[in-house]
């Protein structure tokens, strides 16, 4: 329900998973302004583990889960 | 958590599924912001070459050449096994993006600070 925030870029990845998904998802990530925030449909399987897994390695936040739907804020400067 | 990740691929149309999950999680280690190193050495060696990933797909995966490219494209690098290459008469002045012919010692220097290493 609470997905229904306001997202500045959207981005359905569809059935792009492992590499490949955050592959995607790192590029697409540098290409948004600092604070910004994605709204990512992911339907592979192993998309509930992985994105809260990279969002903590790469230091951007997950604002909410809702599989197949994440909220992303891009984090404040690109290390 | 370390900053680096590496990616040992020994396979190439020998095992086109394991040279195909290798570049996979090499991707994924890259896309997470990791400093990600593919050492490929034995058969591997040949997917340094341009042209050779041409027409490998596994079902499922996107095909290995865009895997390959896509790698690159992030910034990764690949070490590709200076006899392993040598014992197969490779052209050094064929390798895709990304990859460069060197000895053990700059793999053990890149392992050597605590880098987690997944083998395939």
């Amino acid at each position: 329900m609470s997905t229904e925030r306001m997202a500045d870029v959207e981005w359905n990845a569809g059935d792009l998973g492992c590499g490949d998904l955050v592959l995607q998802l790192m590029l697409r990530m540098k290409a948004m302004a600092p604070g910004q925030v994605l709204r990512l449909t992911a339907l592979d399987p192993g998309a509930p583990a992985d994105i809260p897994a990279w969002c903590r390695m790469t230091g951007h936040t997950l604002l909410e889960e809702h599989p197949p739907t994440y909220l992303i804020r891009r984090k404040p400067k690109e290390t | 958590m370390a900053n680096k990740f590496c990616v040992s691929i020994t396979h190439a149309k020998d095992n086109t599924d394991k040279a195909t999950v290798g570049f996979v999680v090499a991707n994924a280690a890259v896309g997470s912001g990791k400093e990600t190193l593919v050492f490929l050495s034995v058969e591997a060696v040949r997917l340094s070459q341009k042209g050779f990933a041409d027409g490998i797909q596994e079902e499922g995966f996107a095909p290995l050449k865009e895997l390959i490219e896509n790698f690159a494209k992030a910034g990764g690098t690949m070490y590709v096994c200076s006899p392993c290459f040598k014992k197969r008469k490779l052209d050094e002045n064929n390798l895709v993006a990304g990859a460069s012919v060197v000895g053990g010692a700059k793999l053990v220097e890149f392992l050597s600070d605590g880098s987690p290493c997944v083998s395939y």
